[in-house]
C-alpha cells in the first residue's frame, strides 16, 4: 500500500469518526486538537473556521443539538438525513441502500451494525478500509455511489448548519472526495 | 473555508506522517463496516419469508408475512394460512413498509432543550432518558402522590405500560382515546343491554338484511369485516344505510335513509314503536329473553313514525319501509353496532336503541345476527400487580358518568390538571396516542401540557403531541416487535368451524435505537422503586407466558408458519339465561333513562353547517398521514358539500377551501371541496386525521384539514363521560 493510500485511509477513518453523534467520550480536547492540527496541515487559516479550542459542555450540547436537528429528528423537521437513498430515491433504505450494500459485498465487505449501508459514516468507513485494499475501487465508489448524493447533502448542510464544527467536517469530506478535476480547479 | 494546499500535495507531504498518528488515535468507535466473505450479488432467491406479522396500520390486526431480503422488509402480504384476512391485506397494510422506513420516524431517545410546543431536540442515551423520566415521575409522585400523573395510551404496545401506571404506580388518570373518543360508549350501551360489549360481531356474511346506522363500510376497511359484508351482499342480503351522506355503503344500499344528523335515536325509536305497536317483532325471543319489555314499550310508544319523522326528517313511509324489511327478515338481521360512536353527546342512548332493535328482532345467536365466534381459550395472563397507592377516579369522586369505560373521562383529567382542582396533575405520559388530534378543544390540551412539570412521549412518529414532550422515546413499530396475541375463528360462520392463534412477531429487527414497551417500562419501574413487581423480563417472555397454558409457544407458532389452527365450535345459539335488557332498572337507579331515550342535540346555527367526520379507506386517521404511498393515494381530505349550498357559495369541486367554526376558530390548513347532491344541506363531511401541524411529519404536515381543530364546543355523553364530536358548526371559506 502506498503512503498516499495509507494517508487517505486514516483521513477517511477520522472523517467517519467526526460524522458520528458527538459524545463526551470522544468529542473531547484531544479530538479537537487533532482537528485543529489537521486543518493547519491543510493550511486553513484559523480565523476562517468557527471552531473553539476547548470542548465546553455548552459547545458539546450545541453540536449535539445541531447534529440532532440536521441528521436525526428536528423541529420543525429533520434537515438533511445523512443517507444516500434519501437524495437519490427520495426515501430511506431504498434502492440506493441495496446497491451500496451490494458494492460492499462485491468487494469483500459488509456492514456490522444495524445502520443502513448508505449512511454517511458507513460510507466513509468503507472508504477508509477500501483505500487500504484497492485505491481504484475506493475512487470508483466515490464517483458512482458517494458523490451523486453527497453534493446535494453537502449544500443543504452547509446552508443550514448552525455550528462551525459540522460545517468544517462537511467541507473536509468534500475536500477529500472531490473529483480530481474539480479539485484541481477548486484549489487553483 | 479555503484550503491552500492541494489534496495531492497534502497526501504527499512527509509531514502528514506525523499527523496521521493522532488521526487514527482519536477515531475510536466500533467499526460499522468489516471484511466479509464475498457473497454473490443478491437475487430474489435470497428472499426469506418471515412469519408471524400482525398488522397494526389499523386496529383490526390482520395476519401478515413479510418478504425479507438482507434484513430489509421488501413486501408485506397476508399470511396464506390465515382463516381471518387470508392472503388479503388492505392498502394501508401494504404501506406498512413505508412506515417502517419513514425517514421522519423517531430513531433515538431525545431530550427537549427548548420549550414545550417549540422543541429543540438533543439526542441522548437510553440511560440518560430513562434516568430523567424516572427522576421526574418520582418527583411528581413524591409531591402529589400517584394521582399527580396522567396517562394517555393507545394501541397494543400501550397495554403493558398502561397497566403499570394504573395498577402498580396507582394513578386513576388514564384515558384511552379508543374508549373516550371512540367506541367506549357503544361498548357500555350494549353491556347494559346484553351483558357484553358487541365488538363488530355481526354475522353479515349470512344475513338477510344488513342494517348500518352511520357505518362507513368500504370507507372503513377492515379486511375480514369487509369480507363478511361483501359476502352478505353477494348472498343477496338487503342493505339499509342510515347516513346524512351518500357514503360508499349508501351507494350499494337498497334503502338509503338520509337522516338529519343527531336524530338517529329518534329514527330507531320510531321504527321500534311502530314494530311493537303492530306486533312486528319476535315475540318468542322477547318472551324468552327480554327483560323490562313492557316498560320499554311504554317508554317508546310516544315516538310514532309520524312524530319521529318530524324530528329526524325521514319520511314516515321510509321509517315504516325499513321497519317492515327488518321485521320480515327477522331474526336473520345484522344490526351493526358501529364502532366510532362519539358523535353528539347523546350516543349511549343510540347504542341502547341499536341493541334493543336487535333484541326485538331476536337477532342474537342466529345466522346473520349478533354472533360471537367461539375462539380458542386457555391463555395465560401477564399483569402488573396492584401497588400500595389507590386513588378513586375523578368521575367516581364526583358521582358522575356512572357508565364510564375503564379509566377516567378525558375532559375530567384535563380540567383537573388545568385548575389543579381537586388536585394537581403534574406529569404526563403519552404512549402511542396523539391527544392533539383525538381530544376536542386543542387549546385546553395545550394548556394542560404547559402546566405539567414533566411530559414524556413514546411513539414511532413525531406526531403533533410529541412537540410537547420533554423526553421523547422511539418505540419499535409493530413490524419490529413481539406482542399482541391474535386469536379467533374463521370469518364466515357457514364454513367449517376452525380456531386460530397467532402472536405478533418481528418481521425485521428494530433499526436505530428503537425499543419495545417491555424494555422501556421495566427500566422505568426499576427507577421508580417497582423492580420487584416486574412481571416479565422481556417481551418474548410476555408472549410465551400468555401462550404456554394453551400449549403453544413462539417457537411452535414459527414452526406452524405463524398461525396455529385447531378445530372450532358452532357459534350459533344463545344460552337459556341470555337476557336483553329492554328496560334497565340499574340505569334508572343511576339516574339515567331505563329505556332508550332521545336527547335532542343543538340545532345548526343559521349560516353554518354541522361538521361530520369519518373514515377513508387509505388512511387510519392521523396514524398514516406521513406514509408516502398513502399520501400519494389520498393526499388530503375533500370536504363534501351539498351542491345547492356550494352553488350559493360559488364553489365547485376541486376549489380550495378552509373552514371557520361558529366560535371563530379557523382551520390552520385547507383542503378542496367535493360538491355533491349526496349530502344534506345542513352538514359537511370530511375524513378525520388530516392536517397535521408537526413539521416533523414532512409528508403529512398541512395535508388536508384537521376536523379536531374545529371541535371547540364540548359535548359529553352524560352516562359515559365520552366526547361527542359532531356538535360543531362551520362555514366554508374559499382558500
Ligand atoms: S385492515 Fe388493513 S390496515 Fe387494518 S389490520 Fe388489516 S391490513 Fe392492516
Amino acid at each position: 500500500m502506498s503512503q498516499e493510500s495509507e494517508q487517505l485511509s486514516q483521513v477517511f477513518n477520522f472523517l467517519a469518526q467526526a460524522t458520528r453523534y458527538p459524545q463526551a467520550e470522544w468529542f473531547n480536547a484531544d479530538f479537537l486538537a487533532v482537528l485543529h492540527s489537521f486543518l493547519a496541515q491543510l493550511e486553513v487559516e484559523a480565523d476562517e473556521v468557527d471552531l473553539p479550542l476547548e470542548v465546553t459542555p455548552q459547545f458539546l450540547e450545541d453540536v449535539q443539538v445541531d447534529y440532532t436537528r440536521l441528521f436525526i429528528n428536528g423541529h420543525p423537521k429533520v434537515i438533511a438525513p445523512p443517507y444516500g437513498s434519501m437524495y437519490i430515491d427520495g426515501s430511506l433504505n431504498d434502492t440506493t441502500a441495496d446497491v451500496t450494500r451490494k458494492f460492499y459485498r462485491e468487494h469483500g465487505f459488509d456492514t456490522t451494525t444495524n445502520e443502513f449501508p448508505d449512511h454517511l459514516t458507513t460510507e466513509l468507513e468503507f472508504l477508509s478500509l477500501q483505500f487500504k485494499e484497492d485505491e481504484a475501487v475506493a475512487h470508483e465508489f466515490i464517483e458512482k455511489l458517494f458523490l451523486p448524493w453527497f453534493v446535494t447533502f453537502r449544500d443543504i448542510v452547509l446552508a443550514e448548519a448552525k455550528t462551525g464544527y459540522i460545517q468544517v467536517v462537511i467541507e473536509l469530506i468534500d475536500f477529500f472526495t472531490k473529483k480530481e478535476i474539480e479539485f484541481d480547479q477548486a484549489v487553483a | 473555508m479555503a484550503f491552500k494546499v492541494t489534496r495531492r500535495k497534502f497526501l504527499q507531504t512527509a509531514s502528514i506522517a506525523a499527523a496521521s498518528v493522532p488521526l487514527s488515535k482519536v477515531a475510536t468507535a466500533k467499526a460499522g463496516v468489516a471484511k466479509s466473505p464475498f457473497t454473490a450479488p443478491g437475487s430474489f432467491a435470497d428472499t426469506k419469508i418471515a412469519v408471524g406479522g400482525i398488522c397494526e396500520m389499523c386496529f383490526w390486526r390482520c395476519q401478515l408475512v413479510g418478504k425479507v431480503r438482507d434484513n430489509k422488509l421488501v413486501k408485506l402480504e397476508g399470511n396464506p394460512k390465515s382463516i381471518d384476512n387470508g392472503q388479503a391485506i388492505c392498502a394501508r397494510g401494504n404501506a406498512g413498509i413505508k412506515l417502517l422506513y419513514d425517514p421522519d420516524r423517531l430513531k433515538y431517545p431525545m431530550k427537549n432543550v427548548g420549550e414545550r410546543g417549540n422543541p429543540t431536540w438533543k439526542r441522548i442515551s437510553w440511560k440518560e432518558a430513562l434516568d430523567e423520566c424516572g427522576e421526574k415521575l418520582n418527583a411528581t409522585v413524591k409531591a402529589h402522590s400517584a394521582k399527580g400523573i396522567a396517562m394517555f395510551p393507545h394501541g397494543a404496545s400501550a397495554k403493558y405500560p398502561m397497566q403499570y401506571f394504573e395498577h402498580t404506580v396507582g394513578t386513576p388518570n388514564v384515558s384511552e382515546a379508543s374508549f373516550f373518543q371512540c367506541r367506549g360508549i357503544r361498548d357500555y350501551a350494549w353491556l347494559n343491554t346484553i351483558g357484553t360489549g358487541p365488538g363488530e360481531n355481526v354475522d353479515m356474511a349470512n344475513a338477510k338484511v344488513i342494517f348500518g346506522l352511520g357505518c362507513h363500510f368500504g370507507e372503513n376497511v377492515h379486511v375480514s369485516h369487509t369480507k363478511r359484508y361483501l359476502k352478505g351482499l353477494e348472498n343477496g342480503a338487503k342493505l339499509v344505510i342510515v347516513d346524512p351522506r351518500f357514503s360508499a355503503a349508501a351507494a350499494k344500499a337498497d334503502i338509503w335513509v338520509k337522516i338529519k344528523p343527531g336524530t338517529d335515536t329518534v329514527f330507531m325509536l320510531g321504527m321500534m314503536s311502530y314494530m311493537v305497536a303492530n306486533g312486528k317483532y319476535n315475540k318468542d325471543f322477547v318472551e324468552a329473553h327480554g327483560i323490562g319489555f313492557d316498560e320499554f314499550k311504554d317508554a317508546i310508544k310516544e315516538w310514532t313514525p309520524e312524530k319521529a319523522s318530524k324530528e329526524c326528517e325521514v319520511p314516515v313511509a321510509q321509517i315504516k319501509e325499513v321497519a317492515d324489511l327488518l321485521a320480515a327478515n327477522a331474526p336473520n338481521v345484522s344490526v351493526h353496532p358501529g364502532r366510532f360512536f362519539s358523535w353528539h353527546g347523546n350516543d349511549f342512548q343510540r347504542g341502547r336503541s341499536l341493541a334493543c332493535m336487535a333484541g326485538i328482532l331476536g337477532a342474537f345467536g342466529v345466522p346473520g345476527g349478533f354472533v360471537k365466534g367461539k375462539g380458542p381459550g386457555g391463555f395465560g395472563k401477564v399483569g402488573w400487580p396492584k401497588g400500595h397507592e389507590h386513588h378513586e377516579a375523578l368521575h367516581r369522586q364526583m358521582g358522575i358518568y356512572k357508565q364510564s369505560p375503564s379509566g377516567t373521562p378525558t375532559d375530567l383529567i384535563r380540567d383537573c390538571a388545568i385548575a389543579s382542582k381537586p388536585y394537581p396533575i403534574k406529569s404526563c405520559v403519552v404512549w402511542g396516542q396523539n391527544p392533539m388530534q383525538t381530544i376536542p378543544q386543542q387549546h385546553l390540551t395545550i394548556k394542560m401540557l404547559k402546566q405539567m412539570d414533566f411530559v414524556m412521549c413514546v411513539d414511532v412518529m413525531p406526531t403533533d403531541i410529541t412537540l410537547y414532550a420533554d423526553i421523547l422515546l422511539p418505540e419499535a413499530s409493530y413490524l419490529e416487535r413481539f406482542d399482541y396475541i391474535k386469536k379467533g375463528t374463521q370469518w364466515d360462520f357457514s364454513d367449517t368451524h376452525q380456531q386460530f392463534v397467532s402472536a405478533r412477531m418481528p418481521l425485521v429487527k428494530a433499526d436505530f435505537e428503537r425499543k419495545d414497551q417491555v424494555y422501556i417500562v421495566n427500566e422505568l419501574a426499576k427507577r421508580m422503586g417497582h423492580e420487584k413487581a416486574i412481571p416479565v423480563q422481556t417481551i418474548e417472555e410476555m408472549v410465551d407466558t400468555q401462550l404456554k397454558p394453551a400449549g403453544l409457544s413462539i417457537a411452535k407458532l414459527i414452526a406452524e408458519d405463524g398461525i396455529h389452527l385447531q378445530p372450532g365450535k358452532d357459534p350459533y345459539g344463545v344460552n337459556e339465561d341470555f337476557e336483553v335488557q329492554f328496560y334497565n332498572e340499574e340505569l334508572e337507579d343511576q339516574g339515567y333513562p331505563g329505556a332508550p331515550t332521545y336527547i335532542a342535540v343543538p340545532e345548526v346555527p343559521k349560516g353554518y353547517m354541522r361538521l361530520l367526520a369519518g373514515r377513508s379507506p387509505l388512511h387510519t386517521f392521523n396514524r398514516t398521514q406521513n406514509n408516502v404511498w398513502l399520501n400519494a393515494g389520498m393526499p388530503e381530505n375533500p370536504v363534501w358539500v351539498n351542491d345547492k349550498v356550494a352553488g350559493k357559495l360559488g364553489l365547485k369541486s376541486g376549489d380550495k377551501v378552509t373552514m371557520v367554526n361558529s366560535e371563530g376558530v379557523k382551520s390552520s390548513s385547507n383542503s378542496h371541496a367535493l360538491v355533491t347532491p349526496g349530502i344534506r344541506e345542513d352538514c359537511v363531511f370530511m375524513a378525520h386525521g388530516f392536517g397535521s401541524k408537526s413539521a416533523g411529519m414532512t409528508v403529512g404536515k398541512g395535508a388536508g384539514m384537521d376536523d379536531q381543530e374545529l371541535c371547540s364546543i364540548r359535548a359529553v355523553d352524560p352516562e359515559t363521560g365520552c366526547n361527542g364530536m359532531r356538535n360543531n358548526f362551520v362555514k366554508l371559506v374559499k382558500a
